[in-house]
């Protein structure tokens, strides 16, 4: 039975992540209190799961042909910002190939850094040069990816979004489509559509 | 089983039994290619169905959503022989459920090798659900076999229906056609019926077409027709036989009763003529009897040996004329015939004639002899005749010896008369019994030569027969043979 992205202390706003630091440093500390050396794994467990979640975006999403040098080019998942998944993306990705295509893991400090990629995972640290960081990506078929609750809204791909210990995709489909990638619809089906439809 | 039915059943029968025995196993051929094809179809089917399934619910495996996944598993609802369904990670583990909250355990375990297989009533199979090449997890898709079995149901159906309706069309169709073989079959039958019963043979079998039934029609007319002109022929000859053998017996009756009448005419001549000669007889050897003795002396010797010799001449004929009449009466009498005591009989003939007794004769019987169906008074007659010759034909001086006995013989009696005495010559056998015939000259032995006649006539009147064994010089074996009482 597959645990679901249980997560004990969900940060639900960007806004007020300090505060929700501070209420996760004092459940962390509670349940530390409780289950001793339960807390940690179950923080990480979260990024476990969203970096599995990067590596299946590979295999739902089509790039255009001119995104890869030649047919066994590998395909580079990149993290612009500060890490949040520590070991766990290269754990996902390690000896995986997509339509014969080794993946690549790839960490950026800022986005000059940012050359051939093609899933970004734009990391909270990112949040106050979001605008600069998504103009520049404009026209390249790179996948953007981040946990910022309005990414969606400023032009970026895809955001995971925490509901009810469960980790939800929010998708803007015009993003996507202006970068020249296509996302398989059977994603598109069960995650939150922007903008949405008109009723 | 069909042998004593009549030959329209049986052809029909016959026709039924093929017609169904070939649409059963066109039919089932049919039925079986059917099954086997649908068998494929199913299984092809449902594979589809697991590859769809399997690839729609790739997201919700790597995103983790078994909503989505249930959602997926629920579109199954639209088939209504999957009766259960489920999804494993790619870890192998329990993801979702169709029907939505079955219990797991209604679910293997653990997914299983992908493929597809029977599983008692059930087609099972096991799908990966891969994305771009990569395992996100396994389906397993559970299938009653419904379908099947309706689609059993159906062809079975089918199959009834269609045998019932060729089965109906095969027997107005056979009943139709049947007539062609039996119809001539059944007018031949007829005919010959007829032609048994009433032994009519000038009725003539229809014939119906030149096959090999108007062959058998013809055979049939030609044989009646020969079988008739041979009747007609037949009953014309037996008529003319008939009245052949009418006429033949009418002129055989004729001529018997004109030779009856004849010989009783002949008979009753000769008694009387017999009876009338005696009397003058009488007065002829009466006065010459006279004349011998009251002119004897008159006449000298001379006339005396005249008179002598008129008077044996006329005995000899009384004898004669005696004999005629004895033979007359064993041919004329009444002949009532009794049970005869043979012994008593014979013991009375050698009492009342002293001839028969010894010295003059050794008679010797076998006792005992039985008794005889016979008339009494006719077989006196023929015993003391037989006895008489006995005696008579010795040779001179020898004193005759007769043995008598009795031989039974089937429903007769023998009765044999063996003497000692001259014998017959062989030539002589065939003539004795006739009247009249005489083997020996008148001198040397005395006789009529109508004894044995008498003899045969009585004995051939009572039903039997008379013979003799003999051989010159060496006696004679007479016998007579009458039924026994």
């Amino acid at each position: 039975m597959a645990v679901l992205g249980n997560i004990l202390n969900p940060s639900k706003e960007a806004s007020n992540r300090r505060f929700t630091h501070r209420l996760r440093a004092c459940l962390a500390g509670f349940i530390f209190l409780l289950l001793a050396i339960n807390a940690p794994a179950q923080i990480s467990r979260e990024y476990q799961l969203k970096a599995v979640f990067l590596y299946n975006f590979a295999q739902f999403t089509e790039w255009p042909p001119d995104a890869f040098a030649d047919p066994q080019a590998p395909l580079v998942i990149g993290v612009l910002g500060r890490d949040p998944f520590g070991a766990y993306l290269d754990e996902a990705v390690r000896g995986e190939k997509i339509n014969g295509r080794p993946l690549i893991v790839q960490r950026y400090s800022g986005i000059q850094d940012v050359q051939n990629t093609h899933i970004l995972f734009i990391s909270d640290s990112e949040s106050k040069h979001l605008l600069p960081i998504l103009a520049s990506l404009q026209g390249r078929s790179i996948l953007t990816v981040s946990d910022m609750e309005d990414f969606v809204p400023r032009g970026g791909m895809v955001r995971f979004l925490t509901t009810n210990n469960k980790i939800q995709l929010k998708i803007n489909v015009n993003a996507v489509k202006a970068a020249r990638l296509s996302i398989s619809s059977k994603i598109l089906r069960s995650a939150e559509i922007f903008p949405p439809a008109a009723k | 089983m069909l042998r004593n039915t009549p030959i329209k059943r049986k052809l029909t029968v016959i026709i039924l039994l093929i017609s169904t025995a070939v649409l059963l196993i066109t039919c089932a051929a049919f039925f079986a290619y059917d099954l086997f094809t649908f068998r494929q179809s199913m299984v092809a089917h449902l594979s589809t169905l697991a590859e769809m399934t399997a690839s729609t619910s790739t997201a919700a495996l790597a995103f983790d959503n078994p909503k989505d996944a249930q959602e997926t598993l629920s579109a199954l609802k639209a088939e209504q022989h999957i009766v259960a369904a489920c999804l494993y990670d790619k870890d192998g583990k329990f993801f979702a459920a169709y029907p939505a909250n079955s219990p797991t355990n209604n679910f293997p375990t653990a997914p299983e090798p992908a493929g597809l297989r029977f599983e008692g009533s059930y087609l099972v199979a096991f799908q990966p659900a891969m994305q771009s090449g990569g395992l996100q997890g396994t389906l397993y898709l559970k299938s009653d076999m419904g379908a099947l079995y309706e689609r059993i149901r159906l062809y079975s159906l089918i199959v009834l229906l269609v045998m019932l309706g060729s089965f109906i069309v095969a027997y107005l169709l056979s009943s139709l056609l049947q007539s062609q073989i039996s119809q001539p079959l059944l007018q031949l039958a007829e005919t010959a019926k007829a032609v048994s019963e009433r032994q009519d043979y000038s009725v003539r079998a229809a014939k119906l077409g030149r096959d090999e039934f108007g062959l058998l029609t013809d055979a049939f007319n030609n044989m009646l027709e020969q079988i008739h002109n041979r009747d007609l022929a037949l009953q014309e000859a037996q008529q003319k036989l008939r009245q052949h053998a009418d006429d033949l017996e009418k002129r055989v009756a004729e001529r018997t009763a004109r030779l009856s009448e004849t010989i009783a005419e002949l008979e009753a001549f000769s008694y009387s003529i017999s009876h009338d000669m005696r009397a003058p007889l009488r007065a002829m050897q009466g006065y010459s009897d006279y004349v011998m003795e009251n002119y004897g002396e008159k006449i000298g010797p001379e006339g005396q040996q005249y008179l002598q010799r008129i008077n044996r001449a006329g005995m000899r004929l009384d004898t004669l004329i005696q004999d005629i009449l004895s033979y007359s009466r064993a041919a004329r009498a009444q002949m009532d015939l009794h049970p005869v005591d043979l012994e008593k009989l014979l013991d009375d003939i050698i009492q009342q004639y002293p001839g028969f007794q010894p010295p003059q004769v050794e008679i010797t019987i076998e006792k005992p002899l039985g008794s005889v169906i016979a008339h009494e008074a006719s077989l006196t007659q023929v015993i003391s005749n037989l006895l008489g010759n006995a005696i008579k034909f010795v040779q001179p001086g020898q004193t005759p010896r007769i043995k008598i006995r009795a031989e039974p013989r089937g429903d007769d009696l023998r009765l044999w008369f063996e003497d000692n005495g001259i014998g017959i010559a062989s030539k002589d056998l065939n003539r004795i019994f006739a009247i009249f015939e005489r083997v020996h000259a008148e001198r040397t032995y005395e006789g009529t030569g109508i004894g044995l006649s008498i003899v045969r006539k009585a004995i051939e009147r009572m039903g039997g027969q008379v013979g003799v064994e003999s051989e010159l010089g060496k006696g004679s074996k007479f016998w007579i043979q009458i039924k026994k009482s």
